[in-house]
């Protein structure tokens, strides 16, 4: 009882109020709405505060263990440490120019954009493997990408001066209506689980055992 | 000071680019320090944005949004609620009451669940559908010549297949394999000059032809619930080619993205640190 039924009556309560006060135009129904929407927007920071310990526990028996790549787990605890000690003990951490915030954009947005920019080698070579116009749909596809790559660039308006307007179709005729049509699917697919999950249908979330 | 700062950021995107010759230690280290800035971070800017303003302080500090707040009071109770379900979750760390958990769980789960069904329902349902709920009468229609075109070459590609392969490959005759040739081309011709008359007229727009073409080929791909023949297997097939286009324009469009920032990279490392351009 404890253990499933109330967790599930709790997640069908919560599903059905919020599904409903869509419905309701009441100031009190607006201001309940807007503070469990305060709720989750908290039970989302301590579960990422979960995720964060989590982590330190990782890299701590990493440590512990003497595992053989354990010199990592001491810089991401540094990196992690060193975060928080300039977020809750600096002053003005939120300010721009604070060792914070220079931190921030100094260390983790350039490793996160180089990152990305990684995959721009991996794409095309994964592109070179696996682009073969052996079938019409294979063409097709090869056809579409090479045609956008080139329309979007400077040198595809030298090459010829209808690629970018090959581009600017492609994208809002044939590809828009695919995209659509996937979008739908996608969507009543998220209202069904989103309904699946209300109902006690869905109950994945709750993990295993008792 | 600058300078030190960008230096730093510039090592580490060294660091990472070092992985296109091999995993090596720079690239470990660069990877490894992120993960801890990047959950540092996002620590920070969570507490500081949720849990101290609607739980801490309004428990501890008994303040809320600036305003002094009673003891016991309604306002106080709805923040120590948050708290309490936060505070839930941790009980996976014991064992014995992990499934203390599912409580707070079911809030989350069972909140944005509901939160979601009628936006989702809004946005990416009715909305797609009602903006491609298109008059096919041709009343502004900018991509008319490339439409077509396409068409053209379709049609074109259609009156070959059925005149040279379905029925006439068999013959030996050289010349009558050019005449067919001849023949179908002059048909595809046709074709697509009546298409763009058509269309140049304004009585039908091709575009939005091929928009709802394309939409239910693609639906009628994604539906299971029947066997994938007759009229059905027919718009399916066409869905597959609008959707091999669809992910040929999301590649393209990804490499570019990905380009330019690899791009924006190389401007840092030869702008902004080294000043070897302008």
């Amino acid at each position: 009882m404890m253990r499933r039924q109330i967790p599930l009556a709790l997640c069908f309560i919560f599903g059905v109020f919020m599904t409903i006060q869509y419905f309701i135009p009441h100031h009190s129904v607006a201001d309940m709405q807007e503070r469990i929407l305060m709720w989750l927007q908290t039970l989302l920071a301590f579960a990422f505060l979960l995720g964060t310990v989590s982590l330190i526990k990782l890299h701590y028996h990493k440590i512990r263990n003497r595992a053989d790549d354990r010199a990592y787990s001491f810089v991401a605890l540094a990196g992690l440490l060193t975060m928080i000690g300039l977020g809750f003990f600096h002053p003005s951490h939120n300010l721009p120019g604070s060792p914070f915030s220079q931190m921030f954009l100094n260390v983790q947005v350039p490793i996160e954009a180089t990152m990305f920019s990684l995959l721009a080698f991996y794409i095309a070579s994964a592109a070179f493997r696996a682009f073969r116009a052996r079938t019409l749909e294979a063409t097709l596809l090869l056809v579409a990408a090479s045609i956008v790559m080139l329309g979007r660039v400077p040198i595809g308006d030298l090459i010829h001066e209808g690629l970018p307007q090959a581009t600017r179709w492609i994208l809002e005729v044939p590809n828009l209506a695919s995209k659509r049509g996937v979008m739908i699917g996608v969507g009543l697919g998220m209202m069904s689980t989103a309904l699946k999950i209300i109902l006690g249908i869905e109950r994945a979330w709750m993990g295993g055992g008792d | 000071m600058t300078f030190i700062w960008t230096t730093i950021g510039a090592l580490l995107t060294l660091s990472i680019y070092s992985f296109l010759y091999k995993d090596n230690p720079f690239y470990k280290f660069a990877e490894h320090l992120v993960v801890g800035v990047s959950a540092g971070y996002y620590l920070v800017i969570y507490y500081f944005n949720f849990i101290h303003p609607n739980v801490f302080s309004p428990v501890f500090l008994l303040r809320m949004g600036g305003e002094p707040i009673g003891f016991g009071s309604f306002l106080w109770w709805m923040a120590l609620i948050p708290g309490l379900l936060g505070i839930l979750l941790y009980a996976r760390f014991f064992p014995k009451f992990a499934w203390v958990g599912r409580w707070a769980l079911g809030v989350y789960v069972g909140g944005y669940a509901g939160l979601g069904i009628s936006p989702v329902m809004q946005a990416r349902v009715i909305e797609q559908l009602r903006a491609n709920a298109v008059s096919v009468a041709g009343v502004e229609d900018p991509f008319a010549a490339m439409t077509n075109l396409a068409l053209g070459v379709v049609i074109f590609a259609a009156m070959t297949y059925l005149l040279i392969v379905k029925r006439n490959l068999g013959t030996k005759n050289l010349l009558a394999k050019i005449g067919v040739l001849l023949v179908s081309a002059v048909m595809g011709y046709a074709g697509w000059w009546v298409l763009s008359l058509i269309s140049s007229t304004g009585v039908v727009s091709l575009t939005n032809i091929l928009l709802v073409v394309g939409l239910l080929g693609t639906l009628s791909y994604f539906f299971f619930s029947m066997k994938h023949k007759g009229l059905l297997g027919g718009l399916a097939r066409v869905g597959i080619a609008f959707l091999m286009v669809g992910f040929g324009a999301s590649f393209g469009y990804t490499v570019m993205s990905r380009v330019s920032l690899l791009i924006g990279r190389v401007s840092f490392l030869l702008h902004d640190w080294l000043h070897l351009i302008d």
